[in-house]
């Protein structure tokens, strides 16, 4: 038989989701060396293959929350057909604290809102791109001791499964702080030049391996080496 | 009024005057108080009830001796009775004022303790409120209050089967990798057998959990031991034409899974690692001439096609807080109670059961509940008759065609499976776009 004699058409259902925040640098230092032109091609290239993947056009949501020093409306979360990228524009200071609680917050919201409303849905995940250090202006004499509330609340999501949180520095990025901040099966990353095209598209295959049951630890190790500066400090 | 009682009256006078002396002066008991001798007027003409004063010490045997008094005293006294009725009057009205005051003031008590309980509730009602806006804010930064794209609750499922097997089960099964897979990293496992009488048939699929590193070898040895034990113990049932009931099932289940269990177990030991790591979940249906059963452990799906097209779930699947959780056989160990069975004492003409990697494809999963339009999203639990009508038909006819074709009997089965894995691969988008392992046992027998 040249055609298989088994066909079946199969009922529509809604999705099961996952949420990614994407909380990205627009410091005045990612406008050297084209960063953040290439990290906005990154984006972009990102949102396009998700939207052309049958897989994950309609289960993947994307938020983006640019900071520098001052406070940016948040995009999203909302699937990659719908999602419009903002102008970003390189200025200012890294007041990194308050933007990383926005992604988390950010997350937190969805699921409750997917709880409302009965939708199925996959661990979500907070990525922090960096190419400095967070300015300890942000909170001034209390900074060090908001760093580590940031810490303690990021573990404490590893330990409970709320979320997965992976840091990607860039460039000249200082990795100390980014360490403390991190899960401890996730590593803190250094990206490999401005490969940020290369490093979305194995976000995006990582995000589903882990939708699917794989382990966190394992997925996020795997397959790497087309961005990954092989330097990270973990 | 007598002599006796106006003495009474004058006494009875006398002593309420001594007592409102006392509260006038504000004196404690046993002061020294002067009081006045009461003397009464000498009644005049227009005067009632007053008889002239008698001398008490006065010798009975003289006539009484009425005492005359002087006009100015006479009002006087007057005017100190009226005082006195007055102040009587006026005390008996304080005291009917201290009654009105005491009840009031049980009112105001009891309002107070109304107010108290309102203000409680009031407080209830704003946290509930304040949560209710969190959740409305987070719709709101979502940007739709109701998933738009939700398709709409399914309608009954009544769809025969066409064709007809002469009542033999005829089945297909396959287990294939996820896309952007490959064959060796796919988890599940599957077998399907038919009693040696051929009345029976025996489905059986597991899942091995994703995260777990050898799960897959849990999944094969989980299913080897099922099935051999599950098949062995239903051919005795057969060879004595013994019905099964529903509590039968259950044991037979239980012994069942308890075999899976010790398998897995014995393999773990063997290979010195820990027995979770060889989590799986694990599904096994049974159908016979007059019963159509399930048992399981985890997520996945099983359902089956009544003798009159009613396409029924035959399980609900344990799932957690995140779209990927779920129990595993291994969970046996500390939670015997975790399999779950159902029993339905009716034949079928088809039986089926399914990894969750193909539940999407074959499955109402997630749709608008059935009565509201605007509630959270439901998960009906109901096979598609028309994915598995399609299917099932094709199972039923494709033998008696390859037999046209002059295939052997040795071989159809085998071109059925891989034909059936061929399309499991990517036989429609939904199953070709699914990255999780998909595995599908389907038996049909239709008279």
């Amino acid at each position: 038989m040249s055609t298989n004699p088994f066909s079946a058409e199969s009922p529509k259902n809604y999705e099961q989701k996952c949420t990614v925040a994407l909380v990205v640098d627009i410091s005045g230092s990612m406008s050297e060396h084209n960063r953040l032109t290439n990290m906005v091609a990154g984006l972009a290239a990102f949102i396009k293959e998700v939207q052309d993947d049958e897989n994950l056009k309609n289960k993947l949501e994307i938020g983006i929350i640019p900071y520098n020093h001052l406070c940016h409306t948040p995009v999203g979360p909302s699937l990659a057909a719908d999602l419009q990228l903002p102008q970003l524009q390189a200025d200012g200071g890294t007041f990194a604290i308050q933007a990383i609680q926005a992604g988390i917050q950010m997350v937190a919201d969805r699921k409750a809102w997917y709880r409302t409303n009965g939708l199925s849905y996959y661990r979500p995940w907070v990525i922090h791109i960096t190419d400095g250090e967070p300015d300890p202006r942000e909170f001034l004499a209390d900074f060090e001791m908001k760093w580590d509330d940031l810490a303690q609340q990021i573990r404490q999501a590893e330990q409970q499964k709320t979320f997965c949180f992976l840091s990607l520095g860039v460039d000249q990025f200082k990795p100390d702080y980014l360490e403390r901040i991190k899960q401890v099966q996730i590593p803190v990353y250094k990206m490999s030049g401005l490969k940020f095209t290369d490093f979305f598209k194995w976000l995006s295959a990582t995000i589903a391996e882990v939708a699917k049951g794989a382990d966190v630890g394992k997925a996020v190790k795997s397959n790497t080496d087309t961005w990954d500066s092989g330097q990270s400090p973990s | 009024m007598s002599p006796r009682k106006s003495r009474g009256y004058a006494r009875r006078l006398k002593k309420e005057k001594l007592a409102a002396d006392i509260d006038d002066a504000g004196l404690a008991p046993g002061a020294e108080v002067k009081s006045e001798t009461l003397s009464l007027p000498v009644p005049s003409q227009g005067e009632q009830g007053l008889a002239p004063s008698v001398d008490a010490k006065q010798d009975s045997a003289s006539p009484p001796v009425l005492r005359q008094e002087d006009p100015v005293s006479v009002v006087a006294e007057k005017e100190r009775k009226q005082a006195e009725i007055e102040r009587i009057r006026l005390a008996s009205e304080l005291v009917a004022v201290n009654v009105q005051l005491n009840k009031a003031l049980a009112e105001r008590e009891k309002y107070r303790r109304d107010v108290e309980k309102l203000g409680t509730e009031i407080r209830q009602l704003r946290v509930m409120t304040q949560q209710a806006e969190i959740e409305q804010k987070a719709r709101a930064k979502a940007g739709l209050s109701v998933p738009v794209e939700a398709p709409d609750f399914p309608l009954p499922q009544i769809k025969l089967i066409p064709g007809s097997t002469g009542g033999v089960w005829r089945s297909a099964c396959g287990s294939v990798h996820g896309c952007e897979k490959t064959n060796e990293q796919c988890q599940d496992r599957s077998c399907l057998l038919i009693t040696k009488g051929g009345k029976i048939a025996v489905l059986v699929v597991a899942d091995g959990a994703g995260s777990a590193a050898n799960s897959a070898v849990g999944a094969e040895a989980s299913v080897k031991a099922i099935s051999e034990f599950a098949k062995a113990e239903l051919e005795i049932f057969e060879a004595k034409n013994e019905s099964i009931d529903q509590e039968m099932f259950r044991r037979l289940s239980t012994s069942a899974f308890i075999a899976a269990l010790k398998a897995v177990t014995l393999r773990a030991e063997a290979d010195k690692q820990a027995l979770q790591s060889y989590g799986a979940t694990l599904i096994m249906v049974v159908a016979g001439p007059d019963f159509t059963a399930c048992a399981h452990i985890g997520d996945g799906r099983a359902g089956c096609c009544l003798r009159d097209g009613q396409w029924l779930p035959l399980l609900t699947p344990m799932k957690g807080g995140e779209a990927n959780m779920t129990r595993f056989l291994t969970h046996l160990w500390d939670y015997p109670e975790l399999v779950q069975v159902n029993f339905i004492p009716m034949p079928s003409s088809a039986a089926f059961c399914i990894s969750d990697g193909c539940e999407n494809a074959s499955w109402f999963t997630k749709t608008k509940p059935q009565y509201r339009n605007n509630g959270a999203l439901v998960d009906p639990n109901m096979p598609s008759a028309e994915f598995w009508g399609s299917i099932a038909k094709t199972v039923a006819e494709l033998p008696d065609k390859f037999r046209e074709q002059g295939m052997l009997d040795t071989d159809i089965q085998a071109e059925m499976d891989k034909l059936f894995a061929q399309f499991l691969l990517g036989g429609n988008p939904t199953l070709k776009s699914e990255r999780d392992d998909k595995t599908i046992a389907l038996a049909v027998n239709l008279p």
